[in-house]
């Protein structure tokens, strides 16, 4: 029979990103939250910069602008539930860390992938209406961005839960900023590589 | 086996809707990003603009569990306002501080050159987001907040999605607006 307590469900990934982030703002104090947001400001300054430094292969490449948001916040979204389902499933489970952690990166990297395919029809869709280009050209770019993004950064998002957990520190308190600074990185050198290697 | 069978299909569907609430939550962004593509050849000369979108972008996201988190707790609405207020001031400070001087020093370094004009209206800007995030924030977390409890719904399913997909495409089409209005 299955065990409720143990089993990864399928719950909705905002119930867990919502405790997570609401457990986060109400048991962090001041100091400790403006510490992870200076963590949180570099990385995603780092991404602005990576933005800045690949700009001209960005604009050449019509939709690459338009699809960035949406790839950023389904990967950092779904990362971030991924870290909290892991470790509330940890907490209860009596299977192997290693199991549950390939367990939750094969959900997570199903979830991405399923939502994908929604966010990148409707970017190409948008893409092909008001700038005329081709759809189906957004439509791999956005796709190929959310896998390349999704099976590089689901698993270290994963492996540093777990690891963050082992030295008895609540990853919910540090993992936060790092995967949404993570993700953005990843999102940005993402979309420029398939950019780079289409154009 | 109905049990097994009924288990199944309830896990099914139940991954289907979170990859569709996920899914759809992401496609509204990506009408932030058209207002990003559509001023494109005015953002991108912008270097401290372009190099501080991604941290506007993603403080959205912060800022809307920082509220929601504090908003709806209505045994305990004073201590929860002051520290709120508290978390918040601080937060606000080192991101508005930081951003500024980390934006303008990596442009700097990327041979933009910046007048005190352009880093006064710069400065202001970047204050002008911060301001308009967090009362927009505030403003739909507690009009959500009355329809959450008035329907008895779920506020782990709606509060933070709804407040930062809206707050996002707002912030993103500010940076397009300032893009053009301003620099």
């Amino acid at each position: 029979m299955a065990n409720a307590k143990t089993d990864f469900q399928p719950h909705s990934w905002s119930r867990y990103l919502y405790r997570f982030h609401r457990r986060r703002a109400l048991e962090s104090n001041p100091k400790q939250m403006a510490l992870s947001q200076v963590v949180s400001l570099i990385g995603t300054v780092l991404s602005g910069y990576l933005f800045e430094l690949n700009k001209d292969h960005l604009v050449g490449f019509v939709g690459a602008i338009l699809v960035m948001p949406g790839v950023f916040d389904l990967t950092s979204s779904l990362g971030a539930a991924m870290s909290a389902k892991l470790n509330h499933t940890l907490e209860f489970s009596s299977d192997s860390a290693w199991k549950n952690y390939w367990r939750a990166v094969g959900f997570s990297l199903k979830e991405i992938i399923a939502a994908g395919i929604l966010v990148a029809l409707v970017g190409g869709g948008l893409a092909a209406l008001v700038f005329g280009t081709s759809a189906w050209q957004v439509v791999w770019l956005t796709f190929g961005a959310l896998s390349l993004t999704a099976v590089v950064g689901l698993p270290i998002i994963g492996y540093l839960t777990i690891k963050v957990r082992q030295r008895s520190i609540n990853p919910d308190d540090v993992i936060g900023p790092i995967q949404s600074s993570l993700f953005e990185i990843f999102s940005i050198l993402a979309i420029v590589l398939i950019v780079v290697s289409t154009t | 086996m109905k049990f097994w069978h009924r288990e199944s299909v309830r896990r099914r569907s139940s991954f289907w809707l979170s990859s569709l609430v996920a899914g759809l939550a992401s496609c509204i962004s990506l009408v932030g990003g058209l207002s990003l593509e559509l001023v494109a050849d005015r953002l991108l000369p912008v270097i401290p603009l372009l190099i501080a979108t991604p941290s506007l972008n993603n403080m959205v996201g912060d800022y809307a569990a920082i509220i929601a988190a504090h908003i709806g707790d209505p045994s305990d609405r004073e201590r929860t306002r002051r520290d709120l207020m508290k978390l918040l001031s601080r937060v606000v400070l080192v991101n508005i501080f930081g951003l500024l001087m980390l934006s303008l020093l990596l442009a700097h370094s990327r041979g933009y050159i910046a007048n005190t004009i352009f880093i006064t209206k710069f400065a202001v800007f970047v204050v002008g987001v911060f301001a308009f995030m967090l009362l927009a924030m505030f403003a739909i977390s507690i009009w959500l907040d009355r329809i959450v409890v008035k329907r008895q719904l779920d506020p782990d399913e709606l509060l933070i999605p709804v407040v930062t997909s809206i707050t996002d495409v707002a912030v993103l089409s500010l940076v397009a607006g300032g893009a053009i209005i301003l620099f």
